[in-house]
């Protein structure tokens, strides 16, 4: 090598005041000379060097973010709890895609038979249901068992899985109502069920082999009840009047505290 | 007393008519220990148990000094808790580094930059630098089993289950892993389920031999094999009367169990004691020696 690299110009590489064209230059002969690259290597920041590295390797290993923990995070979430909650299965683009499609035609079979929105009704609540049946437990969940073993444990996973599920169910089916005037405002009587459903299942589930399992029995019951109060009731709608609310929600806050007392057999159940 | 890591108390697990184990109590501290036993022996309901992911029906389990039955001494182990289970699953759209991401966040790592340089050291302990940013769908068997114990490696763990961490591994990969797993630096407690009895001698300082839910051995490798000293021949044809035989590479058979008189009697290792203490009673043609 018949030249060498300005003592200015290092000097100015190493602070960083060198335009792009400079930089690139210098370092291809920098690939070819010994003796710059020994001259540049002795007053390079050491620290600044590591902390350079470090931040290709992040650029490198950061992890995707997809559209959905994008808006989780947008929304507020932390973002370790949103990796968290985008694995979730009914989390994910496909299952919102269905309970959207299954709603939209709940409310259009609703609003064309004109009298009452008992079908819509009817379903809105088993959207959340289903959804949290598929959210978390061995059937559904490939790392389950890791994520058992692990710190947040499966109370707290369960939880934080639960709690995405029925607001995502919540805002679709709410959206639903909101889209289809035709319903009413007696629509949204399906909010307070719904979350009594959602939690008596995972109560149960405590006790049964499954979420799906729990779901299922719990889903069952839900229909007879109210296709049976439909019969027998002298008002339409009586599964969602006010004393069937004030039911439910009591319904709900019972299964809440059952559910907290019951938080052992989520963190160490007695069958995976 | 310093309390061992690992203690267990008279525990029972029943499934259905079905138990499990049978009043197992057993201690291990630093070091590998190796449970072996054959199918349904109780390993894995063992290790579940162990790991905290399992209640037992019946007895105590004391990890690192805490009892697993309080919640908020569970939490306290599990941070310091390393678990491959015996079938891991993965999330298949993520990629390997995403993954072991994933379960540092389970692990409480909040710190994006210190997460990230750990799931880097628990990829590159195993091997699966070059593969990070593969999906694991598109990950092999052997790269899978690499990648849930590159989990379990996460965060220095005190205390390591190991559920059949060798299964699928090819003859390097095994040998890594046995370098890997006898060489971590902290020397944790380290309980290995396994079926290989190679990984058992190469490894282990103790063996606990599984069966029917009930400890049948618990000593060092050695003394295993000599467990079966005296009760393995050599023979030209095959004997009926032994527990089990097999026919070597050089045309003679091996035999396990009460020799005849005047049997050439051979050298027993951790192989033949083992089948010898499991109650093998099939006859198994064909494997070498």
């Amino acid at each position: 090598m018949s030249w060498h690299v300005h003592e200015d110009t290092i000097e100015a590489y190493i602070l960083g005041r060198i335009d792009d064209a400079s930089a690139f230059s210098l370092e291809a002969h920098l690939l070819a000379c010994a003796s710059c690259r020994a001259a540049i290597s002795t007053r390079v920041e050491v620290e600044g060097q590591a902390r350079i590295w470090s931040g290709i390797r992040e650029s490198i290993d950061r992890p995707r973010v997809g559209m959905i923990e994008r808006a989780l995070i947008r929304l507020g979430v932390p973002a370790h709890t949103a990796r968290l909650l985008v694995v979730t299965p009914s989390l994910r683009s496909a299952w919102l895609i269905g309970i959207t499609a299954c709603l939209a035609f709940a409310a259009i079979v609703s609003s064309a038979a004109g009298e009452t929105p008992l079908p819509f009704l009817m379903l809105a609540p088993l959207i959340p249901l289903a959804g949290v049946a598929a959210a978390f437990g061995g059937p559904v969940d490939p790392a389950w068992e890791i994520g058992v073993a692990s710190p947040t444990g499966a109370f707290r996973l369960m939880l934080i899985r639960a709690a995405g599920v029925l607001a995502t169910s919540a805002a679709l089916a709410g959206l639903a109502t909101i889209a289809s005037p035709a319903l009413g405002w007696s629509a949204a009587g399906w909010l307070v069920p719904s979350l009594a459903l959602t939690v008596l299942t995972l109560v149960l589930s405590t006790v049964t082999t499954s979420v799906i399992h729990a779901a299922t029995i719990v889903g069952i019951g839900w229909v007879a009840g109210v296709i049976v109060l439909e019969r027998v009731a002298s008002a339409p709608l009586a599964a969602f009047g006010p004393t069937a609310q004030l039911v439910s929600a009591v319904v709900a806050v019972g299964s809440l505290i059952a559910l907290v007392g019951r938080r052992d057999a989520f963190e160490r159940p007695a069958h995976l | 007393m310093e309390p061992w890591p690992i203690e267990l108390t008279e525990v029972s697990k029943r499934y259905g008519g079905v138990r499990a184990l049978d009043h197992v109590t057993l201690s291990a501290g630093p070091g590998i220990t190796g449970l072996l036993g054959p199918n349904g022996a109780g390993k894995t309901t063992l290790m579940r148990i162990v790991a905290t992911v399992l209640a037992p029906d019946e007895g105590s389990v004391r990890l690192l000094g805490h009892d697993l039955a309080r919640a908020h001494e569970r939490v306290e182990v599990r941070r310091r808790l390393g678990y491959m289970p015996q079938e891991p699953g993965f999330y298949q759209q993520f990629t390997a580094f995403e993954f072991v991401d994933y379960v540092a966040i389970l692990k409480e790592m909040k710190d994006r930059s210190a997460r990230h340089d750990a799931v880097r050291r628990a990829l590159g302990a195993v091997g699966l630098e070059d593969v990070a940013h593969r999906k694991v769908k598109g990950l092999s068997g052997g790269m899978r089993r690499r990648l849930a114990l590159a989990q379990a490696l996460l965060g220095d763990a005190d205390v390591l289950m190991l559920d059949e961490p060798t299964a699928g591994l090819d003859p390097e990969q095994r040998l890594r892993f046995r370098e890997l797993v006898s060489q971590l630096p902290h020397r944790p407690a380290v309980l290995l389920s396994t079926h290989q009895t190679e990984d058992i001698t190469a490894v282990c300082e103790r063996v606990i031999v599984l069966a029917g839910g009930r400890i049948r051995f618990d000593g060092s490798p050695a003394a295993l094999a000599e467990t079966a000293t005296g009760r393995v021949w050599v023979e030209q044809d095959r004997n009926e009367q032994a527990v089990l035989s097999w026919r070597m590479s050089d045309g003679r058979h091996r035999h396990i169990g009460d020799p005849p008189a005047g049997a050439t009697i051979a050298e027993a290792n951790i192989d033949d004691a083992y089948l010898l203490m499991a109650g093998v009673t099939a006859q198994t043609q064909g494997a070498a020696a």
